[in-house]
């Protein structure tokens, strides 16, 4: 079984850094929704693939938490609110789909250049998910920044925290079982209230583009 | 080990205020009475660290250090003044209708958890600690800036939980670098974050590691602490909060995670060996965040904002009496304290001054003075406090700043003083419309109320009592013994001896 | 086998069967739609009668339009001839490096966009400017993906890249994404959904079919079966990279049974292939043409994802 692991895991990379990628050219919500479990589900994996191999125990409840909250419940959690809001489903940006594919793409050369500048490189347990790490950050905070509905920046915001999650996996760290509970339980909050919020906002004002919470400027 | 007792104790608050047995009208009485017990458990503990009697404490994940003493005290300090004005804060607006019962239990939870959150962050050792409770504070917060749920407040509020929590999972990275170099410097797993044994073994961790560690935690809860250019978040959600709430914010949550970058700052600079690096940061965001309020609030026409913009001034200048020097720590404490207590009182009078016209927009409001000159007098008490007249905290403070500034970096401390100017010119000239000239198109308040004088309420009460310890407070910081408090508080978190 | 016996084997085999292929495609779309369907042999009878056919030609056209037929089957035949679609190692095989396959693929585009201007009608212009933009947005991705297998494989003739064999070229997994780009890039180039309708009479939705409403007759059929050339083309190609299966190749000796099985080996992927493709154009609608600008990046970035992968993994 470790070395199927073994073998599979660069798929479960790739699966990983993929999704996220994709996600930018798609302006559908439950696409958007599919591709973000997609990505937390090759994560886990990737996480669970990682504690066989170095035999680290603390990784286990990392994998399975990834699994179950962002890979089950927030993606569940988020089609209810969605659905029971009304939302329209189509989503809205700054930039076309296919220029934010390009600017997403530029980015992920970006991140590999900078690879190479950061003192992690030499130290980092495995250089692929470090960049992997930094890649699917970026592509969430282009997608926070680029678009411009609600929904899309709260998958962002979810991209950002799986690549802060990779990121753990990469630089080893160990944090207590009591902490990681805390980590996902906050994040499952944020996204519960962000999802509450764009409910108000659908409810207020008819739609979930952000152009109408632009009033307050001074 | 008692003080988790004492933590989990508190948190069975929040949950009786949301309980249907528990009657509304007890719901303010229990927020008082929680916010007393807590307030008397911190100052027994606390008290003894911060008059030097015992010497600071570590219990496993929590942390008892002269400055946290010192942040947590003023915490539970506006907790409970906060609980005090809110019984006439809801109590007025639920006698007229404005809110429903459940949402003064939602206020009331949120709030309880709110102040949990921050003594958390305050007294924590652990840095996976520090970060939730940063974050649990930006979830209780939320709930209640979109407290009334219309236009501003729900995009006050998302703003104020987009940035934030992106903010602060940047400062999670900034955190797992800091581990990082932990375990590349040899430390043993159960240690790696603990704040205590890394700056036992700050030396051991790698410079470049620390320096791109101190860059995105700066950056990430710089967001949380409202440095600009990250803080656009700040007047949206600090003017639409309910006015207690909005003391709690702009006074004590800005300077818990202010507080959390110092910490930062001190293993960062045992580690790089020299303060002047990280001091870097802090001078540069300082200037810009004392900067740009200036020029703002020369045009600002709400008294909310005016007040929110003042907070990120405040905070710059916090920034930038630390960027100064390891000595700028020293007026730093004073300013804390002193902003604090000014802060939250004036937002305390802008609450009243709301309760009664509804609006805060200065163009709607009639000369404040001669309808309710209580709340006037004690309003223009507080401004003149905030801006550094004689007699306050910040005066002592910003003296010695710019005495310090003067010697070390004259050019920018020329820029502050410039910026501090811009801010005192703004605000005492719309304050000075606020109290004693009406606009024209002024919501005239019923005659049947006219006739009858203001009465004196809780909150004039406690907007007293906070005007009185400033003023205390800043004559004993410019006596040697506050000098002497604030250092030892400043030393604590010093990397180097002052 | 010598080279000359294989490549003659392959021409015929493949010209043979193409326009069977179309008749495949449009008898299982039938079938999954629930309709009884021509018989797979239609467009035997088809091209038969438009051979007979009297042509009808505008007279504001000029000598291009009498070239353009002969110029895309030409490009076709070409195809067939060199590429390893039966065989590998035929006479013409040095022939098939990507660049030229690229460059003869986009002659035969470019002369039916020609041909589709040169009539002066407003349809012909419309297609010919729709064809253009979704010839040039995938020019890049084709040169990525055969740049991609190439880098895998160390040759540059795609006769090369099969015969280090299927398998052995997906053991590097990077190419998988190269294989997912070919099958967009195909369905672009053979105006297939959701690039183009090719069963649509609706004159404002065509693209390929705009083109070549002005032909009739002969250059009709010739145009017909250059299109069916490339759908044959572009199938076996693809189930040749896809699945690892018997060639006849060059230093074998002649062996009945052996070829017997390629054969039926090549009846039957062009049967998979028609089926799939069948099965795709039920499945899917076709894209609005502002969205092929998206279509297209989506190819080209996972034909770059896989052209970089191979480069650096």
């Amino acid at each position: 079984m470790i070395a199927t692991l073994a073998v599979l895991e660069p798929l479960f990379a790739v699966v990983f850094l993929f999704a996220s990628v994709l996600a930018m050219p798609t302006f559908r919500v439950k696409s958007l929704l599919r591709l973000y479990a997609c990505s937390s589900i090759a994560l886990a994996l990737l996480i669970f693939s990682f504690a066989v191999r170095d035999a680290s125990g603390h990784l286990y409840p990392l994998a399975l938490g990834t699994l179950f909250v962002k890979g089950l419940v927030i993606p569940a959690l988020l089609t209810n609110a969605i659905r029971r809001s009304g939302a329209s489903e189509r989503l809205q940006s700054s930039l076309r789909a296919a220029p934010s594919l390009f600017v997403t793409v530029a980015a992920l050369l970006v991140t590999a250049l900078l690879i190479q500048h950061l003192p992690f490189a030499a130290s980092a347990a495995s250089a692929h998910v470090l960049y992997l790490s930094i890649a699917v950050a970026f592509a969430g905070i282009l997608m926070m920044v680029l678009r411009r509905d609600v929904f899309s920046q709260m998958v962002g915001f979810l991209f950002i925290e799986n690549g802060i999650a990779a990121f753990s996996l990469a630089t080893i760290v160990v944090i207590p079982v009591a902490i990681e509970v805390g980590i996902f339980s906050i994040v499952l909050l944020a996204v519960s209230m962000m999802a509450l919020l764009s409910h108000k906002v659908q409810e207020l004002y008819g739609t979930s583009d952000t152009a109408s919470l632009r009033e307050l400027t001074d | 080990m008692h003080l988790t007792l004492a933590f989990l104790a508190l948190l069975a608050t929040p949950l009786f205020s949301w309980l249907p047995v528990v009657p509304v009208k007890a719901v303010r009485g229990l927020g008082v009475l929680a916010a007393s017990v807590a307030a008397g458990f911190v100052w027994t503990t606390a008290f003894p660290v911060l008059l030097g009697r015992v010497e600071m404490r570590s219990l496993g994940i929590w942390f008892v250090d002269p400055m946290s003493a010192l942040v947590a005290s003023l915490i539970v300090l506006v907790y409970l003044a906060t609980a005090v004005v809110s019984v006439r804060y809801l109590g007025h607006e639920r006698h007229e209708r404005l809110v429903t019962d459940r949402q003064v239990r939602l206020y009331y939870v949120m709030m309880h958890l709110f102040a949990f959150a921050m003594l958390v962050t305050a007294l924590a050792n652990h840095l996976g600690v520090i970060w939730f409770g940063l974050e649990a504070t930006t979830l209780a917060t939320t709930c209640l800036v979109a407290f009334y749920a219309k236009d501003g407040a729900l995009e006050a509020a998302w703003k104020y939980i987009l940035l934030c929590s992106t903010g602060i999972a940047l400062g999670l990275v900034g955190i797992l670098m800091v581990g990082h170099a932990a375990a590349v410097g040899g430390l043993q797993h159960a240690d790696f974050l603990y704040l205590d044994t890394l700056r036992m073994h700050a030396s051991s961790l790698s410079p470049d590691i620390m320096r791109w560690a101190f860059v995105f935690v700066f950056v990430g809860i710089g967001t949380k602490v409202g440095f600009v250019p990250l803080h656009t978040w700040l007047p949206d959600a600090h003017s639409k909060t309910p006015s207690p709430i909005s003391a709690m914010l702009s006074g004590i949550l800005l300077n818990v995670a202010f507080v959390t970058i110092l910490r930062f700052k001190g293993v960062t600079d045992l580690a790089l060996g020299g303060t002047e690096w990280t001091e870097k940061f802090f001078l540069v965001f300082g200037i810009l965040s004392v900067l740009l309020p200036g020029f703002i609030l020369l045009i600002q026409r709400n008294y909310k904002r005016m007040l929110a913009y003042s907070s990120i001034e405040h905070m710059g200048l916090l920034a930038f009496s630390v960027g100064l020097g390891p000595l700028g720590l020293v007026p730093a404490v004073m300013h804390m304290v002193g902003h604090t207590l000014a802060k939250s009182a004036l937002f305390f009078g802008a609450g009243e001054i709301l309760l009664r016209w509804k609006t805060t927009k200065l163009d709607h409001l009639p000369a404040v003075f001669t309808h309710a000159p209580r709340t006037a007098v004690l309003f223009l008490l507080a401004i003149l406090g905030i801006l550094a007249m004689p007699g306050s905290t910040l005066f002592a403070s910003e003296y010695l700043m710019v005495g310090y500034g003067i010697n070390t970096h004259l050019v920018s401390t020329l820029i502050v003083l410039l910026g501090l100017s811009l801010v005192a010119v703004g605000m005492m000239r719309h304050t000075l419309a606020l109290l004693f000239e009406g606009a024209p198109a002024a919501t005239e308040v019923p005659p049947a109320v006219e006739s009858v004088r203001e009465p004196w309420t809780l909150t004039h009460a406690v907007m007293a009592g906070e005007l009185a310890l400033l003023g205390a407070a800043g004559v004993f910081f410019l006596l040697p013994s506050g000098l002497a408090f604030a250092t030892r508080v400043a030393q604590s978190i010093s990397s180097v001896a002052l | 086998m010598s080279p000359l016996l294989l490549t003659v084997i392959q021409a015929v085999l493949v010209l043979g069967l193409a326009p069977l292929t179309v008749g495949l495609v449009r008898w299982f779309k039938a079938r999954l739609q629930g309709r009884q369907g021509a018989v797979p042999w239609l467009p035997y009878v088809a091209l038969a009668t438009m051979l007979r056919r009297e042509m009808v030609i505008s007279e504001s056209t000029s000598w291009v339009f009498r070239l353009v037929p002969f110029v895309v089957c030409a490009t076709g035949v070409f195809l067939v001839l060199i590429l390893p679609l039966v065989s590998t190692g035929s006479a013409l095989s040095a022939y098939s490096h990507f660049m030229l396959v690229a460059g003869v693929l986009a002659l035969g585009s470019v002369f039916l966009v020609l041909g589709g201007l040169d009539s002066a009608s407003a349809f012909g212009g419309m297609g010919s400017s729709r064809e253009m933009t979704i010839a040039s947005l995938v020019e890049p991705a084709v040169f990525a993906v055969f740049a991609a297998f190439a880098v895998a494989s160390g040759h540059a003739t795609i006769d090369g890249m099969v015969q280090t064999g299927g398998a052995a070229l997906l053991v590097t997994p990077a190419l998988l994404f190269s294989l997912i780009a070919l099958v967009l890039i195909a369905l672009a180039e053979n105006a297939r959904y959701p690039v183009d309708n090719p069963a649509t009479h609706l004159e404002l939705t065509m693209v390929h079919e705009a083109m070549v409403l002005e032909y009739s007759g002969p250059y009709l059929a010739m145009v017909e079966y250059a299109s069916a050339l490339r759908l044959t083309v572009f199938l076996l190609l693809l189930a040749n990279f896809t699945v690892p299966t018997s060639f006849l190749f060059h230093p074998s000796a002649w062996q009945t049974g052996a070829t017997a099985a390629v054969l039926v080996g090549t009846f039957l992927k062009l049967l998979l292939g028609s089926f799939l493709l069948a099965l795709l154009e039920t499945s899917i609608v076709k894209m609005r043409f502002y969205r092929m600008q998206e279509y297209l990046s989506l190819a080209f970035v996972i034909a770059l994802a896989g052209l970089l992968l191979t480069l650096f993994l």
